[in-house]
């Protein structure tokens, strides 16, 4: 155990907290998605710019070459900056990093991670939610083109992506996780619609993609054909991380906003202020914990988080869950001009327990991969 | 950074592991309440001989100089086993407030050697009352250690009997009123945070003794012809006890290090954090492990109330969850 930056790790924080105090944006974050979204990406790309994304990214994707805790000071220092949110898709580089061919990498990781070609993941579908294995949509072989049919759901950030990793049924008979292929889908291609999802809080931050006999070429199969069930648990393994996806910062923030709104009053705070900041403050550094134990589990490794990662899920999932509740009890005064916004986010801190496979998906995975008990019945 | 146990503490934790299953296996552990004490002097003693009662007291006055890390990874492993030994009480918060300010070098080396020390609390089991009514982790013969606002005070009780409190196996004493005052300088914060983070680190092996118990009788238990632990109602259970165990682990681990060498702001954060949350999170393990086993659970001869009782106990001791709440959340008011 030495949670202390090692001089290259103190050097690293150094020139990122120094660029850090020169680029934030004056502005604050604008609260509706359709304001938040361009100021969000200006500012990823500021720090694309700055050198400070893609950290474990090879130097030739454009990456910077470092590692996991690396990362792990990034999220520290954008939390303590109270900066804007990071985009949440830098996972998606991931897969292409991993199965992509040379082409595939040297086309598409550099823009990715420069947020100058945003992405999205095509997964779920309308009868497939829970069992993503039961997906329907088809890419069929035509010479050398594969041509996509189907329907896609709760796609987050659809209506700003210019490309979806897409999940498709290539092989109907195989058994049906082998049967699945992903493939690197256009948003501007013939045959594809895209609808926003209004979400309860106003934000139209999913979407639902209609693909009707979509042609991609055939070099945009990402992996095997049999890959795409492997692909798509890579994906959602880095999606569950707090810190690959931006959230530890942001709760960061949330809490200390929280913090700013009810320690206004004069009086010494009661006693509900006392457990319910208290607690949500415990929480966040129990999730600051265990991601750095989780990252450097990683480090050491040199392997992508396993079926542990949905222990760090139901943690970043209780720690949104729990803030979120907390500001409403704490913000109960009707009049206060920040119940609304909490009220936004605790309406969307709602999705957490749903999204990337839900909570009672999480708890099966480790029931039977980490704990070992005997597979049930679905 | 580097979040792991050193090889060396991965040998402690075996060490500990085996001590455990050598001493406190089967129906030993019921004897600890009704044996007078034979058990419990028994196995002190072999935890004296493996230098593990002295981690926190310094090698020059005599212990082993150990790291707070070290002597979490000992009490993780003896809570997994409901060790009914003193171990939170004497061999970390005794040992760590007999280190404040100067130190009390004698009755340090005399703790390392398995003297009996006694950690003094007020009748909520707290650290602020003013006034400190109650040997915590009692021996016969102990000495008492109560901690002022910059130093440690070691006292010769005045003993006023046993207090039937809810786990047997760590008793508690009444003693004659002790005055004590809140910690003040950074050492004495820091000695609390010791404290703290100890009684996580064996609140933590009680929630872990409960999972691995949960998931070895889900595994082979049947009913409906197959066995429970392929339900997922029993699945989601132990899903539940698995995060609440690995997500303690991170804190109290992380809480170990700091106390030693962070600054004593994030340490105390840190340790407050650990205590509040572990406490939370080992009484929901133990209880939820009970769920499980179902009626044999909540029988006197099965060891799980022993285990709930402990985890009540040392989510009790040194402020509950409010003294660390407060600290927490001052912290983040002062942030905010």
């Amino acid at each position: 155990m030495d949670l202390r930056d090692t001089p290259a790790e103190a050097l690293f924080r150094a020139r990122l907290r120094a660029w850090l105090a020169e680029n934030l944006p004056v502005e604050p974050e604008p609260a509706a998605l359709a304001e938040r979204w361009p100021y969000m990406r200006d500012f990823q790309r500021r720090l694309y710019q700055g050198g400070w994304v893609a950290l474990s990214y090879p130097t030739e994707v454009g990456g910077q070459g470092l590692g996991p805790m690396e990362e792990a000071i990034l999220s520290q220092e954008l939390g303590r900056a109270d900066a804007p949110s990071m985009l949440p898709i830098g996972h998606l580089g991931r897969p292409l990093l991993s199965h992509g061919t040379t082409e595939q990498r040297t086309r598409y990781l550099p823009p990715l991670l420069a947020s100058d070609e945003i992405w999205c993941q095509g997964f779920s579908e309308p009868g497939a939610g829970s069992d993503l294995a039961a997906l329907r949509t088809r890419a069929v072989r035509d010479r050398g083109d594969w041509v996509i049919t189907g329907q896609k759901v709760w796609t987050s950030y659809g209506v700003f992506a210019d490309y979806c990793l897409l999940l498709a049924r290539t092989d109907p008979d195989a058994p049906r996780h082998r049967g699945i292929s992903a493939f690197i889908v256009p948003l501007r291609s013939a045959g594809v619609t895209v609808r926003p999802i209004v979400l309860a809080n106003g934000d139209e931050e999913f979407a639902e993609v209609h693909l009707d006999d979509v042609r991609v070429p055939a070099e945009n199969l990402l992996g095997g054909q049999t890959d795409g069930w492997r692909i798509a648990m890579d994906v959602v393994s880095y999606e569950r991380g707090a810190v690959d996806i931006g959230y530890l910062a942001k709760f960061e923030r949330y809490l200390r906003e929280l913090a700013a709104h009810v320690g206004r009053s004069e009086t010494a705070p009661d006693r509900a202020v006392v457990r319910g900041l208290g607690r949500a403050a415990g929480m966040v550094e129990v999730l600051r914990m265990h991601c750095l134990r989780s990252l450097s589990e990683r480090a050491n490794g040199g392997r992508p988080p396993g079926a542990e990662s949905s222990i760090d899920k139901l943690l970043m999932t209780a720690v949104e869950q729990q803030l979120m509740s907390t500001g409403l009890d704490l913000l109960d005064d009707a009049t206060h001009p920040h119940r609304h916004d909490w009220f936004d986010r605790y309406l969307y801190g709602r999705a957490a327990s749903i999204y990337g496979g839900s909570a009672q998906i999480q708890r099966n995975i480790l029931a039977e991969r980490v704990l070992g008990l005997p597979r049930g019945p679905r | 950074m580097h979040f792991a146990l050193s090889d060396e503490q991965l040998l402690l934790q075996q060490l500990a592991e085996d001590v455990g299953v050598q001493l406190f296996s089967g129906a030993a552990i019921h004897a600890a309440g009704t044996d007078g004490g034979a058990l419990r002097a028994a196995a002190w003693k072999r935890l004296v001989e493996l230098d593990l009662v002295g981690l926190l007291v310094p090698a020059d006055v005599g212990g082993a100089g150990g790291s707070l890390t070290d002597a979490c990874v000992v009490a993780e492993g003896l809570g997994r086993h409901v060790a009914p030994l003193p171990y939170v009480g004497t061999a970390i918060a005794a040992a760590a407030f007999l280190r404040v300010g100067a130190g009390v070098p004698e009755a340090q080396a005399d703790l390392a050697a398995g003297g009996a020390y006694s950690v003094l609390l007020d009748e909520r089991l707290g650290l602020a009352g003013g006034r400190a009514v109650l040997a915590f982790d009692w021996s016969p013969g102990a000495w008492g250690v109560a901690l002022g606002a910059d130093r440690a005070v070691v006292v010769d009780l005045v003993d006023e009997g046993p207090l039937d409190d809810v786990d047997p196996v760590h008793p508690l004493r009444r003693v004659a009123p002790v005055p004590t005052s809140s910690p003040a300088t950074e050492s004495a914060r820091r000695a609390v945070a010791a404290a703290w983070t100890g009684a996580a680190a064996y609140l933590l092996g009680l929630a872990d003794g409960a999972l691995c118990e949960a998931v070895a009788y889900a595994g082979q238990r049947e009913q409906y012809g197959r066995p429970i632990g392929s339900f997922q109602a029993i699945q989601h259970i132990c899903a539940d006890m698995l995060v609440d165990v690995e997500t303690s682990r991170s804190i109290v681990y992380g809480a170990s290090w700091a106390v030693d060498a962070a600054a004593v702001d994030e340490a105390e954060r840190l340790a407050a954090a650990a205590k509040a949350y572990v406490g939370d999170a080992a009484v929901r393990v133990c209880e939820a492990g009970i769920q499980v086993l179902g009626g044999i659970g909540v029988t006197r001869e099965h060891g799980s109330h022993l285990r709930l009782r402990s985890a009540h106990l040392h989510n009790a001791a040194f402020g509950g969850t409010d003294a660390p709440l407060a600290v927490l959340a001052t912290g983040a008011l002062a942030d905010g």
